[in-house]
């Protein structure tokens, strides 16, 4: 049987309808009857439980994963829209999916790391090549999960972490993660990826700076309250549109902090670490990043450039299709900054960066992956977490 | 020098910060453009998308004819392109006048479906008086709301709504509805009464009501089309077909047009043939003057109807027609031309003839017939007074009959009360005996006495005559016989009790012939039935009685007694072995309630619903009339009651009698 993959979407409004035909597209491009595992990725609008349910029941017995995102991505369709789903089926007699899902991250991201290790730990085998990471993205703060996450799975050499953040379309109330016939909040999904497989991937992000090197003079954690003695905000006051105070989501995308790229990775990366500016506090003029600092950091404030995101696709794509050696890929996944999106490029010039990129792998590679509020991938083996950032994984 | 290049130095490197603000603060201005610039860039691509689904939604709308397809391509477009979560299209219902729901779209739960799928308003409804008072749209959301529109919100389960009228009319043919559930509105296309936001729906409003205008009027043209091409069909067949001739004259009499009909009746084969022939319809009339009489009519713009007049055919035969016609006047009163419809009524006219002469020869008949209706009529009188004093003799048979089983009843009583009376006249009789015995040796004993008295007052000797006199004494067993006297004297009394018992009790049990009514007691009844009927049942079974309190009823006592009789003495019939029989009696809401069981061998189904007929037996010839069910049916029917069975088979059997309880 070796495997089969087939990656199949729907953008209908009818949750029900939609399952089953993401499913239904998914099997034809397989060509099987019944998948292994199953992955999913859909949008916010539809009722969520009445979504997984329809695609639990045209795809009986097989472990499913999956979140919400701002939108999906696959070989046919990259619609940032409210009501789209797709779903990767896969039938592997080389190649094994196995899951774990931990509930209730309650901002406690490093038990959640803990708890997650334990429950893979013992999944883990000598041909696992990789986890991928689906975590609620309102909640997660990916630094203390990392930490107790390698810690308790007591790995020489880490193992490759790959994902994306659940999002919710800008709401900002609620996002989902999908375990077999479960819908939860706040928590992680994942799974690993094991077998006869290698993995090849990509990261870039496509930011640059503007203006000069500023400092972190106090902050606590993933809250930075204060940039060269300055409250954050005012700080940042000049850059932000009016409205940003009611339209902070909107806004905060225009904008984002950068941080010299760490010695030990930078090579192989660019030169800023991107983060976004998740939340802010007006009161205390504070702002709130996905991963945590400390006083004296400099910083430089950054802005997208789109020619820069343009050139780091095809970075990557001429990377990956080197790193390949002319294999095709069994899939690829994407995880693709909301950043990224339709908020900076016309329907048109989107549509052009990722058939492109898809273009280059292989157009009739199946191909998934979501609209995140944060990456994860690794650099130079270190796992790491972005902000703008594409990262492209293709399994081969 | 020195001095000099550090001052220029330093006056560059001010210029350098100045520029450099500026470029700083050119920047900031810049980032803040290229963030508004992304912003309205998203929401132009928004509309340009919008826009050109519009345009291929117009074509899609352009080539749906039926009004429900219009719905459904609109329904879809508006849930999947614009964005709206829900909705609805009201059709207009004229019979009721109000607006329906005609079809709907992101009602994804079959019990939210269901509840709007049956949702109406009214023409009236206050809801939708902005509508009819010129305002493009009702519109509910969160800075406008009212109790009202809220409520019929919550009917089409969306908290954000607007409804469209549709249609150019004063009075739309649709409605069309849009609107967001409370949990998905912030997915969705919000609601609001802002230009922008109305721009795309209300565009879409405009198209289905240009697009349901004219598919109005393209349905109302092809039915108009349809109905005259339908009117054409039915009039030519009914011109074609028409067994009566239908037919057009000038005033000068040509026919302009005439069918199959008017020709076949004038003997021609074919209308072309009749109209090319008679040039002059006068010429038909066989009486040229009835022609005049009805031209004078025509003329004058009168129609005519039922004008019998005699035609000439093609072949010079004679027949008879009815005409009935309708003449054309122009403006000015001038007669155009005339309509007319022919029937052939020559038959007919023979028919008449004919049918005078069955008149008279009927006439004759009916004398005949009434003068053997009479002898007939003697005679059947005759056999009425046969079948008269048959019945009589029916009756009366019936009534040996009853009387039979009457006196089968008295005879099994006589049996029965002939055994408790032989019993205590049997001993009653045996004690008389003794008793006259003991009176003969009382007798003698006096006489004894009186002798032994007489001796001694002639010869003495008291001693002598006292111990002969005991001797005699206790030779007669006098002591005994006294002792015994009131012993026997008791149980005569004893035995003549039950017998005048007895004789009460078949007195009480004899009113069986009063036919007068009285207040009494069933329970009593019942009591003295069993008595009567005691030595029946004694060897047959043990009796268990379970009377209730019932009230006195008015009735007549004997006639039950016979129903409880005939009843008991079946259940003892009944037994096979020895048994329990089981009377009950109970009174519940004005009912007095009566039954007798067995534990019998019971009566099969289908013997069950035979066993009131008259005459139905299960017992051995000879040994039931036939007649005792019979009997308590129609005593327990004179007495307003019912009387049911139940019975299973080596169970036994209960017969239940209910009777009103009757106050005088």
């Amino acid at each position: 049987m070796a495997t089969s993959v087939g990656v199949g979407h729907s953008t209908s409004r009818n949750p029900a309808a939609a399952g089953k035909e993401a499913v239904r597209k998914a099997l034809e491009q397989a060509a099987i009857a019944a998948p292994d595992f199953v992955l999913v990725f859909a949008t916010v609008g539809y009722d969520q439980q009445q979504l997984i349910d329809s695609i639990r029941e045209a795809t009986v017995g097989a472990q499913l994963c999956g979140c919400s995102g701002e939108g999906i991505v696959t070989g046919e369709t990259f619609a940032e829209t409210n009501f789209g789903v797709c779903v990767m089926v896969v039938a592997s007699d080389e190649m094994r999916f196995e899951g774990a899902c931990v509930r209730g991250i309650d901002r406690k991201a490093d038990e959640a790391g803990a708890r997650l290790a334990a429950q893979l730990k013992p999944l883990l085998a000598d041909d696992t090549r990789a986890c991928v990471l689906l975590a609620d993205g309102l909640v997660f703060n990916f630094d203390p999960f990392l930490a107790s996450f390698q810690a308790a799975l007591g790995r020489e050499e880490p193992l490759p972490i790959f994902g994306g953040l659940a999002a919710d379309n800008w709401a900002l109330q609620t996002t989902y993660q999908y375990f077999n016939d479960e819908v939860i909040s706040e928590g992680i999904v994942s799974f690993l990826v094991s077998g006869k497989l290698e993995i090849v991937w990509g990261i870039h992000h496509g930011c640059v700076p503007v203006g000069t090197k500023r400092t972190i003079t106090r902050c606590d954690g993933n809250i930075i309250q204060e940039i060269d003695g300055m409250r954050a905000l005012d700080a940042l006051n000049d850059y932000l549109d009016p409205d940003w105070m009611t339209q902070w989501n909107k806004s905060s995308l225009n904008l984002c902090l950068g941080f010299k790229t760490p010695e030990h990775i930078r090579q192989g990366y660019e030169e800023y670490v991107v983060r976004y500016m998740a939340g802010m506090n007006i009161d205390e003029g504070s702002v709130t990043i996905q991963s945590e600092v400390a006083e004296g950091t400099e910083l430089w404030i950054l802005r997208r450039d789109k020619e820069l995101i343009f050139s780091g696709v095809a970075a990557i794509s001429r990377q990956l299709k080197e790193e390949l050696a002319q294999q095709k890929p069994r899939f690829v996944l994407q995880f693709e900054c909301v950043g990224r999106g339709k908020v900076v490029f016309r329907e048109s010039e989107k549509g052009e960066l990722i058939s492109t990129l898809q273009r280059e792998l292989g157009g009739d590679v199946p191909w998934i992956g979501f609209y995140t509020y944060g990456e994860i991938g690794p650099i130079s083996s270190y796992n790491c977490f972005h902000n703008f950032t594409s990262v492209v994984v293709a399994v081969y | 020098m020195i001095s000099e290049t550090a001052a220029k130095q330093a006056e560059e490197l001010m210029a350098l910060r100045r520029e450099n603000e500026a470029l700083s603060e050119q920047l900031k201005g810049l980032v803040k453009v290229e963030g508004r610039l992304y912003r309205y860039q998203e929401q132009l691509d928004a509309q340009l998308l919008e826009h050109q689904e519009l345009y291929q939604f117009n074509r899609r709308l352009s080539a749906s004819l039926e009004l429900q397809d219009i719905f459904t391509v609109a329904a879809e477009f508006i849930v999947n392109n614009l964005g709206y979560e829900r909705v609805l299209f009201f059709g207009y219902d004229e019979e009721n006048d109000r607006y329906a729901v005609r079809a709907l779209d992101g009602y994804y739960r079959r019990e939210e479906c269901d509840a709007v799928g049956s949702l109406a308003i009214a023409r009236t409804d206050p809801l939708l008086t902005p509508i009819f008072s010129g305002e493009p749209c009702v519109v509910c959301f969160e800075g406008r709301r009212s109790p009202e529109l809220e409520s019929f919100g919550a009917l089409m389960k969306v908290s954000e709504y607007l409804i469209y009228p549709l249609g150019t009319h004063a009075r739309p043919v649709a409605l069309l509805a849009v609107g967001n559930s409370p949990t998905k509105a912030q997915f969705c296309r919000r609601v609001s009464d802002s230009e922008m936001a109305l721009l795309g729906i209300g565009n879409l409003a405009g198209l289905l009501s240009s697009s349901i205008e004219n598919q109005i009027l393209f349905a109302n043209t092809k039915k108009a089309l349809e109905q005259e091409r339908l009117a054409e069909v039915k009039y030519r067949g009914i011109f074609e077909n028409a067994i009566e001739g239908i037919f057009q004259t000038t005033p000068q009499g040509m026919f302009v047009s005439c069918n199959p009909a008017t020709a076949e009746i004038l003997g021609y084969r074919s209308p072309e043939e009749a109209m090319a022939t008679v040039t002059d319809v006068s010429t038909l009339y066989v009486n040229p003057e009835r022609r005049k009489e009805l031209f004078r009519e025509t003329r004058q713009g009168r129609k005519v109807k039922s004008f019998e007049v005699e035609f000439y055919r093609k072949d010079g035969t004679r027949c008879w027609v009815r005409l009935s016609v309708s003449p054309t006047l122009s403006a000015e009163g001038e007669l155009l031309f005339v309509d007319g419809v022919m029937e052939d009524i020559s038959e007919r006219k023979e028919v008449e003839a004919a049918i005078q002469l069955l008149n008279e020869e009927l006439e004759q008949r009916v004398i005949d017939r009434t003068r053997a209706l009479e002898e007939a009529n003697a005679e059947l009188k005759q056999l009425s007074g046969e079948l008269e004093s048959a019945y009589t003799d029916l009756k009366l048979t019936h009534s040996r009959m009853l009387q039979q089983e009457k006196m089968a009843s008295i005879g099994q009583l006589a049996a029965g009360v002939a055994h408790e009376i032989n019993n205590p006249m049997g001993f009653i009789i045996s004690n008389l005996n003794t008793l006259s015995k003991y009176a003969g040796k009382m007798a003698q004993f006096v006489a004894l006495q009186e002798e032994a008295i007489g001796r001694l007052c002639r010869e003495g000797g008291a001693a002598e005559v006292a111990r002969e006199i005991d001797e005699r004494k206790r030779g007669l067993k006098i002591p005994y016989v006294v002792e015994d006297l009131d012993h026997l004297i008791a149980e005569c009394l004893d035995g003549a009790e039950r017998v005048k018992k007895i004789v009460m009790e078949l007195k009480s049990f004899s009113r069986l012939d009063e036919s007068e009514q009285k207040q009494a007691n069933l329970n009593e009844g019942m009591e003295s039935t069993i008595n009567i009927v005691w030595n029946e049942l004694k060897f047959k079974a043990e009796l268990k009685k379970e009377y209730g309190e019932i009230p006195t009823t008015l009735c007549n006592l004997g006639q039950l007694n016979q129903v409880f009789m005939n009843l008991l003495m079946n259940a003892a019939q009944a037994m096979e072995d020895f048994g329990v029989i089981t009377v009950r009696t109970a009174c519940d809401n004005g009912v007095i309630r009566v039954s007798v069981s067995d534990s019998g061998c019971g009566i099969p189904t289908d013997k069950l619903k035979r066993v009131f007929d008259p005459f139905y037996t299960t017992k051995e010839v000879g040994k039931g009339t036939g007649l005792g069910l019979s009997i308590v049916y129609d005593i327990v029917k004179k007495h307003n009651g019912e009387i049911h069975v139940e019975s299973e088979i080596g169970k036994g059997t209960t017969f239940t009698i209910t009777l009103p309880v009757v106050s005088p």
